[in-house]
């Protein structure tokens, strides 16, 4: 089983659509100035401060922040592991349910169908492993 | 899982903390005390024991209450007896017992679980664990039955004075009734009860009031992780004990040890020095036949020294042994394939020891060949933000130098901006900054030298380190800024984009998940609310590539 329960997150990031199990997210904020590493780093994008808290933000390579997210509506989605918070940003996101159907096959393929889209499953050892998607 | 396991880290501080006790008696004893005062050192030292012994019995530390209940035993039969002296073989007894029941205890406190709770033997010199005229048992070099520990590792104790817990709760009031003034005086003003100009008077006086009360607190805080460095110099003194040689004859001496340093830089000290230490007898202290040849007294001295200079706590490892020879050093670095190129004097060659597996011993000893080398040494200095260096006679002697910050907490730092962005240089580790005219930059076969203090300095710039820029940034083309640092003995100038501003940040160590980069020492949060990379220019100069090293 993926989860226990049915709820994630649906996250577009660029064009393409994904799926976000709610157990690692501690919170979805609104976009923050983020600071570059003082040499680019495959993966990741920068710092953020965080109330005080300086954490890193992971990159997608097709998540070019400025150019896909309007910043109003760009949201950062942190997370939290043994290691500590992370956040990633993405262009969109809502709460959904997954039907069983729906969980069936995301758990089959890693894939399935939200709003009309396809949604992928990411997960956070793939969020920090990949570095760029 | 014992409802008493969660007191068992308590328990290791205070187990600790008493066979400190013991081992500090035992110091006492074999200085010699008076006829009279023995029967009192031997009721303190029965008396720390059996605390010991009690607080094992009730962790179910079963081998290790067998080993202080021995002791302890022994200790009271020799009460008994009221003698009028203590032999140097009764001491070197009690110490190698003492040091049994600390590795034991050790084992529990260690971060690795299966070791602590593993069947390990302990390793006890057989020849010493028997008791001065008492034929024992030799299975005493006991193995650790399975004790079954479920201790929380990961959470810290420290033994705080109460009267440093009553100051920060002082300050805090102190805070309260500020806050609580300030939360009044804008109902005031909302009310109309109060005109502008006299608002702001009031708020400027409180905010001030404010302004000084955190710094209290901050210092009275961070004092409660004080802790003096006697607990640390002891256990060098120990390690100092403990090595036996039929040739080399060892005298010790400290000094300043009601230093207090932050415990945290205390902990990780530990190992670095026990290391310096280990290679000032192994390597440092000649053997008394050249001793006596070179006309020098037949015992050697090792010296720890503790002092604050400033911000800045000061350790000194000396030893008044053979000394580093600059030049065997560097033949052997040559020896060893390793790019020596840009070693121009001896001092330089010196330092070479600091590189990763760089040994010069040409068997590794028992004492201070364990693999840790002195790159290792410098690692857990730099990690703490602070420095060694090493002053040394052939003939004469070696002395390292450590120097820490007092505290991990505020510090005072340069912002720079490096390529459009901001970065933090802490204050203690530039000796001036300085913003010249381009024209005064001079080149010289290749490299760019900076006036300093009426010499030519060689200089890096920091821009071809850091590869990222903000958009908008434009450099300043008329005006060179250079951060002036020393590594060693050497000045360097650092040269950045431009000099921002003077601030206090705390500096926090990097999330794991932060890609590591040698040279960034921590992060932070500047007042404006940017986040923040603090960096370590000696770390900046290490990374450097030769070729760009000094073009400025």
């Amino acid at each position: 089983m993926l989860a226990d329960n049915s709820t994630f997150l649906f996250l577009t990031i660029g064009e393409s659509a994904y799926l976000y199990s709610v157990d690692g997210v501690q919170e979805v904020a609104e976009m923050l100035p983020v600071r570059p590493y003082p040499i680019s780093m495959v993966g990741h994008l920068g710092v953020i401060n965080l109330r005080g808290e300086v954490i890193p933000v992971i990159s997608f390579n097709i998540n070019k922040m400025g150019k896909i997210c309007d910043k109003n509506k760009c949201r950062l989605i942190i997370c939290k592991d043994e290691d500590g918070r992370f956040a990633f940003a993405c262009s969109s996101v809502k709460k959904v349910i997954l039907s069983e159907q729906q969980i069936a096959e995301v758990e089959k393929s890693k894939i399935t169908q939200v709003e009309g889209k396809p949604a992928m499953l990411l997960s956070i050892s793939e969020l920090l492993n990949r570095g760029a998607a | 899982m014992n409802e008493n396991d969660d007191l068992i880290p308590e328990f290791l501080a205070e187990a600790a903390e008493l066979l400190e006790k013991v081992y500090q008696d035992l110091t006492d004893l074999s200085s010699g005390v008076p006829s009279d005062q023995i029967q009192g050192y031997l009721d303190s030292l029965f008396r720390n024991i059996h605390t010991v012994k009690g607080g094992c019995g009730m962790f179910n530390f079963v081998n290790t209450q067998e080993v202080a209940h021995g002791l302890e035993s022994h200790l009271s039969e020799l009460k008994s007896s009221t003698p009028k002296e203590i032999s140097a073989e009764e001491i070197s007894y009690i110490r190698d017992k003492t040091q049994q029941i600390e590795a034991l205890l050790n084992r529990h406190d260690s971060a690795d679980e299966e070791v602590a709770t593993a069947e390990a033997p302990v390793p006890v010199n057989e020849d010493v664990t028997s008791a001065p005229g008492v034929v024992e048992k030799k299975t005493e070099t006991a193995n650790i039955k399975k004790e079954e520990t479920n201790s929380s590792k990961t959470v810290e104790y420290i033994r705080v004075p109460v009267n440093r817990i009553n100051e920060s709760i002082s300050e805090i009031s102190e805070i309260f009734l500020i806050r609580n003034q300030m939360v009044h005086l804008v109902g005031k003003r909302k009310m109309g009860q109060i005109d502008e100009r006299d608002f702001y008077q009031s708020w400027d006086q409180l905010d001030a009031a404010l302004r000084r009360g955190i710094g209290e607190l901050e210092r009275s805080t961070m004092n409660m992780r004080m802790a003096p460095v006697s607990g640390l110099f002891s256990r060098m003194g120990r390690v100092i004990q403990s090595y036996k040689s039929e040739n080399k004859k060892i005298e010790f001496k400290i000094f300043g040890e009601n230093t207090e340093l932050d415990k945290k830089v205390l902990d990780t000290l530990a190992e670095p020095l026990v290391h310096l230490v280990r290679n000032a007898m192994d390597h440092g202290i000649e053997t008394m036949d050249i001793r006596k040849s070179a006309g020098k007294p037949l015992h050697g001295t090792i010296e720890l020294k503790a002092a604050i200079v400033g911000n800045e706590a000061v350790i000194e490892i000396s030893d008044d042994g053979k000394g580093i020879d600059g030049s065997r050093i560097l033949a052997s670095a040559q020896e060893k394939g390793l790019d020596v190129s840009h070693i121009s004097d001896d001092k330089a060659a010196i330092d070479l020891i600091f590189m990763p597996g760089f040994s010069t011993a040409q068997t590794l000893s028992e004492i201070s060949g364990r693999g840790v080398g002195m790159d290792a040494v410098k690692s857990s200095v730099n990690a703490l933000g602070g420095k060694i260096n090493i002053q040394t006679q052939v003939g004469q002697g070696s002395t390292f130098t450590i120097k820490l910050p007092v505290s991990v907490s505020v510090s005072p730092v340069v912002i720079v901006n490096i390529k459009g962005l901001k970065y933090a240089v802490p204050n203690q580790d530039i000796l001036e900054i300085r913003q010249t005219n381009i024209r005064k930059v001079e080149k010289n076969n290749g490299k760019d030298y900076v006036k300093f203090r009426d010499a030519f300095i060689e200089c890096i710039d920091t821009r071809n380190i850091i590869t990222e820029q903000h958009k908008d940034h434009e450099e300043n083309m008329s005006e060179a800024s250079f951060l002036f640092f020393q590594q060693n003995e050497k000045i360097i100038a650092a040269r950045v984009s431009s000099f921002e501003s003077n601030t206090e940040i705390v500096v926090k160590p990097a999330s794991k998940l932060i890609p590591s980069i040698p040279w960034i020492s921590g992060v932070s949060v500047l007042p404006t609310g940017e986040s923040i990379f603090v960096i370590s220019l000696d770390r900046i100069l290490e990374q450097v590539p030769k070729e760009v090293k000094y073009a400025c």
